[in-house]
């Protein structure tokens, strides 16, 4: 098992040969053992490759450095306790296999079992607005509650706190990279990709070490898509990358949900766009629920407690609950003086109902 | 021949007592100044030469020392010019003086022209207060000086327009204009002629400048650009209480140091609002120079100093305020010596939330530009331990079409003014035995007695520090602001709701402030 993961590792490792090319190797020779004793076309004409590219193997295999490559790398596996697993492991998750490009190599860091688990796709923006944001902690928290697990990219804005909520629900949660497995990108989440370590899971295709690049984001997102249900799209412009997720979803006939918003919004653009072209319209988690009756998840926590609210307490709710507001407007709309506004306030912030937005303004909690 | 007169000169913003010595000897024509003199002092010699010639005296063609006592003291600038031509004069014997004058009594501060014109100098409160008490009765002063020396009613101030007369005048006792004109001179307008009632909406931002200004407390704005935060800053000397007579002449004290009152004022009657620009100087704000001069820090000393686009200033000269924050007073040290100006105000600042400055906002087609990191790092260039030191710190929200076409004009500054008087005569009454005014000037012993929280408050302070993770350093701030809260309610005791609010003051503090996004 751990000999066809290193023989990937080494051939992954070789320039110029890329994963279509040693897809049709390994499905031809398992291990590659038998190379040595076969010629140069014989190679070429079982496994259609052309002889250039099967000099280009050979050569590689036989390099030492590579070889040293390999060893390097093993070695900083084993020393952060990261698991690389191949299409013939045990953990290598059934779903994946099903889309057109599974990954020949995943790098697995955490904890493993979470890929046998049920997981839907929250993804999108990098430069949410408040509504995103209400948006993705309200559906995510749900998820959890239900037992879903979260897959996402780690990326800056939404994906972060997709993950982020999750494991502040004690929920499951993944993070694909597109690059090295122990490259922190962006550097900002190093305190998130600690936690996700710790109780969560990073997967990656890549080797350690691998630098990030543009074009390994897109692929990426394959494997999102791949991992999951079903993918959730919270706020995406029409350029976005996010979108490419909802399309790897649609091809590997995977479900897709956007959350819609005001069409003033450049954030919402995306997902309306999504909406129109048949993805399906998410307000809270029922609608995503109703697609998977067959998985019959249950809710956690029994019955929500509803906190209590004094009657001054509840003027404040009533307005919150239409929109943000600032102070100015709670005095309009409630008539309760500064003082009265300011300790309720602060009391249902501390009960959690409430949360201040930076620009002065308060909204109602997810 | 030898005489001897009083003088003064300017440490700081205090009048230091000097004696000037006239010596004439024989000898080969010689006239020096010793005594550290500067080199405007040095070269009162030729300006002192020609007033006594232009004023038709002859100039003793003798061996003359003049001394400054004590002199190891630097001394700078030309209010000793009158003061070395009398003293040569009556050393030399070339005047008389009415026996009925006492002219050890007698202070002369001003320039001379070449033909014997008296000019008006800087300084001169700081002089005739430290004049009154070295026993001085009558100051000669130049007459663009009358009415910043009159400030002082115990001292009998006579003006002069030249040398001449002023010479007639110790010759025969008599001056023509001896009785006093009107004693008060005109008020010096520091403060702009605004109304609050201008400021449409914005209710929450009055509320908070009204907290700061009763208890004088240090108030950070931020919001985006066109909320309003400049408008609300310079309306704030509208409702600040106004100054007391001891008040007022520490603060004419400073201007005239500063040679800022020119000679069309005397008392400076109202705060005095400061505003520099953003790209001031360390020295510029806190003061300093070879030669000393106050900072804006010290101009703004009894009232505001505002400080708007707080991070466009440049971080070492933000830093610089810290101390002169905490003790009220810089002190600027120098080779030969220290200075100290005192700067008690209130520091207003005010700032855009990010660089674009839209962060927080979520106006349609203009939403903010700025990545999480880029808010951070424009933030950051304020240091924590500065942001510390604002007691209030508010979000000024967006202002749209609406609100402000329709918006209610809100509160006048009468009406504002109203309320921090209520909060200023509550503060009188406590603090009559402390010898502090306002609630921001606490000492933390004083707080600990002063603040004291029931039940109910101290589980909601526990709390509320709990969830947001305030620093301790903003707990003494947080009790001051809730006790001008009090002040303003009209109530002894700090209840749960005042201290509700000066919690909610405190936004910056929290690092929950991004919105959930760190």
């Amino acid at each position: 098992m751990m000999k066809q993961a290193k023989t990937l590792l080494h051939l992954k490792l070789i320039d110029g040969v890329g994963d279509v090319s040693i897809k049709r190797l390994i499905d031809n020779f398992q291990d590659c053992t038998e190379l040595n004793t076969l010629t140069v076309d014989e190679i070429a004409n079982t496994t259609g490759l052309n002889t250039n590219t099967v000099l280009l193997i050979l050569k590689g295999l036989a390099d030492k450095s590579t070889e040293a490559k390999v060893e390097k790398i093993l070695e900083t596996l084993i020393k952060k306790q990261i698991q690389m697993i191949a299409g013939d492991s045990s953990l290598y998750p059934a779903q994946l296999k099903e889309i057109a490009q599974p990954p020949l190599l995943l790098f697995l860091w955490g904890n493993a079992e979470l890929l046998k688990d049920e997981m839907l796709a929250v993804v999108g923006t990098r430069r949410p607005s408040h509504y995103g944001i209400y948006a993705t902690q309200k559906i995510v928290s749900e998820l959890i509650d239900y037992g879903f697990g979260v897959v996402s990219g780690l990326a800056k804005g939404i994906d972060s706190l997709a993950h982020q909520t999750a494991l502040k629900n004690r929920g499951k949660t993944i993070a694909v990279l597109g690059c090295g497995i122990d490259i922190i990108y962006p550097s900002e989440n190093r305190d998130l990709f600690r936690a996700l370590v710790r109780d969560g899971l990073i997967v990656s295709e890549y080797p350690p070490g691998t630098a990030v690049h543009q074009a390994y984001f897109p692929l990426r997102n394959r494997i999102i898509s791949g991992l999951s249900y079903g993918t959730l799209v919270v706020e995406a412009s029409l350029k976005s990358g996010t979108l490419i997720t909802a399309q790897a979803a649609l091809d590997q006939s995977r479900e897709v949900f956007a959350v819609p918003g005001p069409i003033s919004s450049i954030n919402s653009i995306g997902t309306n766009h999504l909406i129109k072209q048949g993805a399906k319209l998410v307000q809270s988690v029922d609608d995503i629920l109703e697609e998977f009756t067959y998985l019959n998840l249950k809710s956690r926590s029994k019955e929500k407690e509803r906190v209590r609210l004094t009657s001054k307490e509840e003027l404040i709710y009533n307005v919150l609950v239409v929109e943000a507001a600032d102070i100015d407007y709670l005095l309009n709309k409630t008539g309760l003086e500064f003082n009265e506004i300011y300790q309720y306030l602060l009391t249902m912030q501390l009960k959690g109902l409430v949360d201040k937005l930076p620009g002065g303004r308060y909204m109602l909690k997810a | 021949m030898y005489a001897q007169l009083k003088g003064f000169t300017i440490l700081g913003i205090e009048g230091y007592p000097l004696l000037i010595e006239i010596d004439i000897a024989s000898g080969l024509p010689y006239f020096q100044i010793v005594g550290l003199p500067d080199s405007a002092i040095r070269e009162a010699k030729d300006r002192v030469r020609s007033a006594i010639s232009n004023s038709g005296f002859k100039f003793p063609l003798n061996r003359i020392t003049i001394n400054l006592a004590p002199a190891n003291l630097k001394k700078e600038g030309t209010s000793f010019d009158l003061a070395i031509g009398i003293g040569l004069l009556l050393a030399s014997q070339l005047i008389k003086v009415q026996p009925s004058l006492d002219i050890s009594k007698i202070l002369f501060i001003a320039e001379l022209s070449l033909d014997g014109t008296l000019q008006p100098v800087t300084g001169i409160l700081p002089v005739m207060i430290a004049a009154l008490n070295c026993g001085i009765e009558k100051v000669i002063v130049a007459k663009e000086n009358y009415r910043e020396a009159v400030i002082i009613k115990e001292l009998d101030i006579l003006d002069f327009d030249n040398l001449r007369n002023v010479i007639k005048y110790l010759e025969s006792g008599e001056h023509a204009n001896i009785d006093n004109k009107a004693a008060e001179g005109e008020i010096i307008e520091l403060q702009p002629k605004d109304d609050f009632i201008d400021v449409k909406g914005q209710q929450q931002a009055k509320r908070v400048i009204e907290i700061a200004a009763a208890g004088m407390h240090n108030l950070l704005l931020v919001g985006p650009p066109g909320s309003g935060k400049s408008m609300l800053a310079k309306r704030i000397p509208t409702i600040t209480p106004d100054l007391s007579f001891a008040e007022q002449l520490e603060v004419t004290k400073i201007y005239s140091v500063a040679g800022l009152l020119k000679h069309k004022a005397s008392l400076i009657k109202s705060r005095p609002f400061r505003s520099p620009h953003h790209t001031i100087s360390t020295i510029g704000l806190i003061g300093g120079g070879s030669i000393p001069r106050p900072g804006e820090i010290s101009l703004a000393h009894r009232g505001i100093l505002f400080l708007d686009e707080l991070p466009e200033f440049n971080r070492l000269v933000l830093e610089g305020l810290r101390q002169p924050i905490e003790d009220g007073e810089v002190h600027i040290s120098r080779a030969r010596a220290a200075y100290q100006y005192p700067s008690k105000f209130m520091l207003v600042g005010a700032m855009n939330p990010c660089k674009c400055g839209f962060y927080g906002t979520d106006i349609p087609n203009r939403g903010c530009i700025c990545t999480l990191p880029e808010v951070m790092r424009y933030r950051n260039r304020l240091s924590g331990p500065l942001i510390d030191r604002f007691d209030l710190h508010i979000e000024i929200p967006w202002t749209d079409f609406e609100k402000i076409r329709d918006g209610k004009a809100g509160r006048s500054s009468a009406q504002m003014k109203e309320t921090v008087f209520r909060a200023i005569n509550m503060q009188l009454k406590r603090f009559e035995d402390s010898g502090i005014t306002f609630n921001s000037e606490m000492t933390p012993k004083l707080v600990k007695s002063v603040c004291k929280l029931d039940s109910e408050s101290e589980l909601l302070l526990k709390k509320t520090f709990n969830h947001y993770g305030f620093s301790g350093r903003s707990l003494d701030r947080i009790l001051k602001v809730s006790r001008t809260i009090a002040d303003i309610e009209n109530s002894e005791q700090i209840k749960p709701e005042h201290l509700a609010e000066a919690l909610n003051y405190r936004v910056l503090d929290s690092k929950k402030d991004t919105g959930g996004l760190e």
